[in-house]
Order: C-alpha cells, then sequence, then structure tokens
C-alpha cells in the first residue's frame, strides 16, 4: 500500500505534466495570433479559462503532485519507519486527482451563481469551493500520514527535509484555507490584500518548502558528500517561514493601501535573500570536490539546474518588489516571466530530479536510455532560458510602452510579437521536453532493466557506490 | 498501526558549526538593504 501511495501520486503528476504546460504553450498563440482563437470561444474555452486551467493544472497537478510523492518517499526514510496509515495518503491522491478533474469540468461549465459551484474571483483561487473542500480534505489526509510517521520514527534527529516537507504541508493548508476560505469573509481593499496574500504564498508557502525539503534530500545523496552546513538548513528554513509570509503585498504596491503594508510587504521580500543564500550555498556548496558526479547522475543534474534558476528569481524577486523597480514592471509580462522562471525553472528541475531520483527506487526499473534523459535536460538548459528572455524582453517593452510612452496596453502588441512568437516556439521545444521525460519513465516500465539498491539509475552509467560506503 | 511492508534506511550526513562570517555580511546587507532602499519610491517619475 505504501508504494502503491507513492505511485499513484507520482505518475498523476506525470499525466499534469503533459497537460497543463501544453495548454499554456497553445494559449500563448493568442498574443501572436489572436484571429486563429476565435474558435476557442465557439466551444466556450476562451483564453481566460485556459489561463485558468493552466496554473491549475501545473501548480496542483504537476509540482504539488509530484513533492508530495516525494514527501511520501522521503520522510519514513529519513525517519527510518515505515509510513503509517498509507491508505490515508491513497485515498488523498484520488481525492486530489478527482478534485482538479472536476475543477476543469467546472471551469468549463462556468456555472454562475452557485456558492459551491462558480468559479472564485482570485487569481490561482478560481476552483470552486466544492474543489477546495476536496483539496484542503486531501492535505489533511497527508499531513495525518506523515505526521504520524515522523510522531513513530526510530531516530530522534529530524533532517531539514524532514522539517521543509511536513512543514509545507501544514503551510499548505493554512495558505489554502485563508486564500480560498478566509477571504471569503472579506470584500473591497480587505479582500485585495487577502488575495496578494494568497497568491504570493501559493508560491512560497506551498510550492518552495515543499521543493527546497526534497532537493535537500536528493543532493547530498546523488553528490555523495555531507550537506555542507546543518546550521545553514535550518537558518533557511526558520527565515523562510518567518519572512515569506509578509511579501504578498508587493503584487499591489500601487494600491490604495496603509503604506506599513506596503512597507512590510518590501521589507520581507528583501529579507528572503537570507533564507536563498542558505539554501543555495547549501546546495552548491555540498557537492564541492565531487562535481563529477554530476555526470553520472541526473537527479544531480537537474538539482543543480534548479538550484541556478531559483538563484535566478530569488534574486529577481526582491529587485523588482521594490517600489523603485515596480512601477516600471507591473502589469507587465515580466512578472509572468518571474513566475516561470520560479516554476517551469527552478520547481520543475527540483521534479524531474526527485522523478530521475524516485523511479528506479519505486518501481525496480532503471531508465532505459541515457539519451533521451539528455535530451530532457538540455531542453531546461539550452531552450528555457530563451522561452524566459522572450518573456521578460516582451515585459521590459511594455514597460516602457505604457509608462514612459503613455500608449494603452493594446498598443504594445504591435510591439513585442517577436519576443511573443519566440516564447510560443521555445515554449513549445520546453513542453517537448516535458513529454519527453513522461515518455522516458513510462516506456522504462516496461522495457528498463531491473533495478536493484546501490545501483545508478542509467544502466550505462555502470554500478555506484553507496552513499553510506562512499563516506564512511 | 503499523505497515509490514519495510523501509530502506536512509542517512544524510551534515557537517555542523558556526555560520560563516560572510554569511552574517549577507544577512545584514539583506537588512540594510529592505529596511533603506526596498519601501522607498526613489525612481519612479
Amino acid at each position: 500500500m505504501i508504494d502503491r501511495a507513492i505511485k499513484l501520486w507520482f505518475f498523476s503528476a506525470l499525466v499534469w505534466l503533459v497537460i497543463g504546460p501544453a495548454i499554456g504553450a497553445f494559449q500563448s498563440l493568442q498574443f501572436i495570433a489572436p484571429d486563429w482563437m476565435n474558435f476557442l470561444s465557439a466551444i466556450a474555452l476562451p483564453y481566460s479559462k485556459l489561463r485558468i486551467v493552466h496554473t491549475n493544472t501545473v501548480i496542483l497537478g504537476w509540482i504539488v503532485m509530484t513533492f508530495i510523492s516525494a514527501a511520501l518517499f522521503m520522510v519514513p526514510r529519513l525517519c527510518n519507519t515505515p509510513l503509517r496509515f498509507p491508505q490515508l495518503a491513497y485515498a488523498a491522491g484520488w481525492i486530489w486527482n478527482a478534485a482538479l478533474v472536476l475543477d476543469l469540468v467546472l471551469i468549463w461549465a462556468a456555472i454562475p451563481d452557485s456558492f459551491w459551484l462558480s468559479i472564485q474571483a482570485g487569481e490561482y483561487a478560481e476552483a470552486p469551493l466544492l474543489v477546495d473542500v476536496m483539496i484542503v480534505a486531501a492535505v489533511v489526509c497527508v499531513i495525518a500520514s506523515l505526521h504520524l510517521t515522523v510522531f513513530a520514527r526510530e531516530r530522534p534527529h529530524l533532517y531539514v527535509s524532514v522539517w521543509y516537507l511536513l512543514g509545507g504541508l501544514y503551510t499548505t493548508a493554512i495558505t489554502y484555507l485563508v486564500g480560498n476560505f478566509l477571504v471569503l469573509a472579506f470584500s473591497g481593499e480587505g479582500y485585495q490584500v487577502i488575495e496578494a496574500w494568497w497568491l504570493h504564498n501559493a508560491v512560497g508557502m506551498i510550492i518552495t518548502p515543499l521543493g527546497l525539503g526534497t532537493a535537500y534530500y536528493i543532493v547530498p545523496l546523488a553528490a555523495q558528500q555531507p550537506l555542507y552546513s546543518h546550521r545553514l538548513s535550518i537558518v533557511g528554513f526558520w527565515t523562510l517561514m518567518a519572512f515569506y509570509p509578509g511579501t504578498g503585498l508587493h503584487h499591489f504596491l500601487q494600491m490604495p493601501v496603509p503604506i506599513w503594508i506596503n512597507e512590510f510587504a518590501v521589507i520581507s521580500s528583501v529579507l528572503l535573500g537570507i533564507p536563498v543564500l542558505a539554501v543555495v550555498t547549501n546546495f552548491l556548496a555540498t557537492p564541492r570536490g565531487n562535481w563529477s558526479r554530476a555526470f553520472d547522475s541526473y537527479p544531480l543534474r537537474f538539482a543543480a539546474l534548479g538550484t541556478l534558476y531559483y538563484l535566478a528569481t530569488c534574486l529577481q524577486g526582491p529587485f523588482q518588489a521594490t517600489a523603485a523597480v515596480n512601477w516600471y514592471v507591473h502589469f507587465t509580462e515580466w512578472v509572468q516571466a518571474h513566475a516561470h522562471l520560479a516554476l517551469a525553472g527552478a520547481f520543475t528541475c527540483y521534479g524531474m530530479a526527485a522523478g530521475y531520483y524516485m523511479f528506479p527506487r519505486i518501481t525496480g526499473r532503471q531508465l532505459y536510455s541515457r539519451g533521451l534523459a539528455s535530451v530532457t535536460f538540455w531542453c531546461m538548459v539550452i531552450f528555457f532560458p530563451i522561452f524566459y528572455i522572450g518573456f521578460t524582453w516582451s515585459g521590459v517593452a511594455t514597460g516602457a510602452s505604457i509608462n514612459l510612452m503613455g500608449n494603452t496596453i493594446y498598443q504594445t502588441i504591435n510591439i513585442t510579437w517577436i519576443p511573443r512568437l519566440s516564447r510560443t516556439i521555445t515554449g513549445t521545444v520546453v513542453v517537448v521536453g516535458f513529454i519527453a521525460y513522461v515518455w522516458l519513465l513510462l516506456r522504462s516500465l516496461r522495457v528498463g532493466a531491473p533495478y536493484e539498491s546501490g545501483m545508478n539509475e542509467v544502466p550505462e552509467m555502470g554500478i555506484e557506490t553507496p552513499f553510506e560506503e562512499a563516506r564512511a | 498501526m503499523r505497515d509490514d511492508e519495510t523501509v530502506e534506511h536512509v542517512t544524510i550526513k551534515e557537517k555542523h558549526g558556526p555560520l560563516p562570517r560572510w554569511a552574517w555580511l549577507f544577512i545584514a546587507t539583506c537588512v540594510i538593504y529592505g529596511f533603506v532602499i526596498g519601501p522607498f519610491d526613489w525612481f519612479s517619475p
């Protein structure tokens, strides 16, 4: 039952990885050939709905599901005890999938004036209330299973991954409850303040701790080196928990709210540099002296690449959150570029690192093709940055047009079609890389050579020395 | 309830020691930058 629960979350995430990003690439055609997309309105799927489907399936489907599968895999191993009540985690996986399918149906149907079934107004919180109830119920089931496992652990020391993964699940429940339920008690400006809190914490308090906990597990094991600094890892966890919740309102600096709330958000955003420093230092210093392992280990490659994207996005975030910069980039695609750098870049790389690490260990099969694994890696190395640059270029040009030249947003379309075309093409290549990753894993189920503990994930790469023996 | 399935043992080793001096320097920089530069609208027209 334990393996079934992990596999359910893991393989469901792969399905959503194919659906979510592909919809994103498809809907980007709206910006370069809007006339071609008119047919979508005829089938009740205009851009406004497709965008919601894209964000919901990528965030809740691919990213969160893959990190929850990682939590179910990693926490029991770190606690040296089997997962408690795996039936809860297994049932939660089905509830979560049912909620996402229901979400897509209700977004398409767009039922008006229904308390439980209507699309909600908040960004990333568009899922109808019935879907929200199912999501929270699933999170509570996973928390119960994992926390009981931690209570029953057979070693007293908690490695930092357990802090991040379990803490991340608790903050997931809290953030989701506030952003989807508590927010309904407010209106006007109060609603917007809560909404800002939610939409940034959907990344910072849901995806970030789950993703970092996953990477903290993979990096030292894949690099076969001890973690660079225990103290830095703990400083990073607690400063993330302390500073991240206050950052959300930097999305609405131009909004008429008390100035102290804006200042609090900006200061919190800049202070996020501290946990970022802790994480990036630990991830990049741990393999020091043994970086050659990156040639042999796809989990390490993807974790290192994800860390570089994480560093870039976390340097960009505090920079654009300051009032001195925000007035220019607000209302432009710069912001979406930043979101893609975090979610499609950093955390997708961490998710793929987890996939490459976990797959042989939960299925008993090695990956069948080193070449295809390389394709998935180089797609993220070469084409993702070009995709991101196209997005950012479009944002910078739009900022100049509307802020400095006084144009309307519609007048920017003529000056941004080249970067928008670039991002559609390169974004499509990135999606092909994701599909190759899913194909690689699914085909390995049938044709992959048997895997035994201590072996490397890819057959041509030989037998690796187990970590315990290497550093004994 | 305890599942009968066994679990692979994983121990991740960590280095212990005080924070390096440059980490404190970076933390101080973040604090100063956050409070002095961050909230103020220095450049908008």
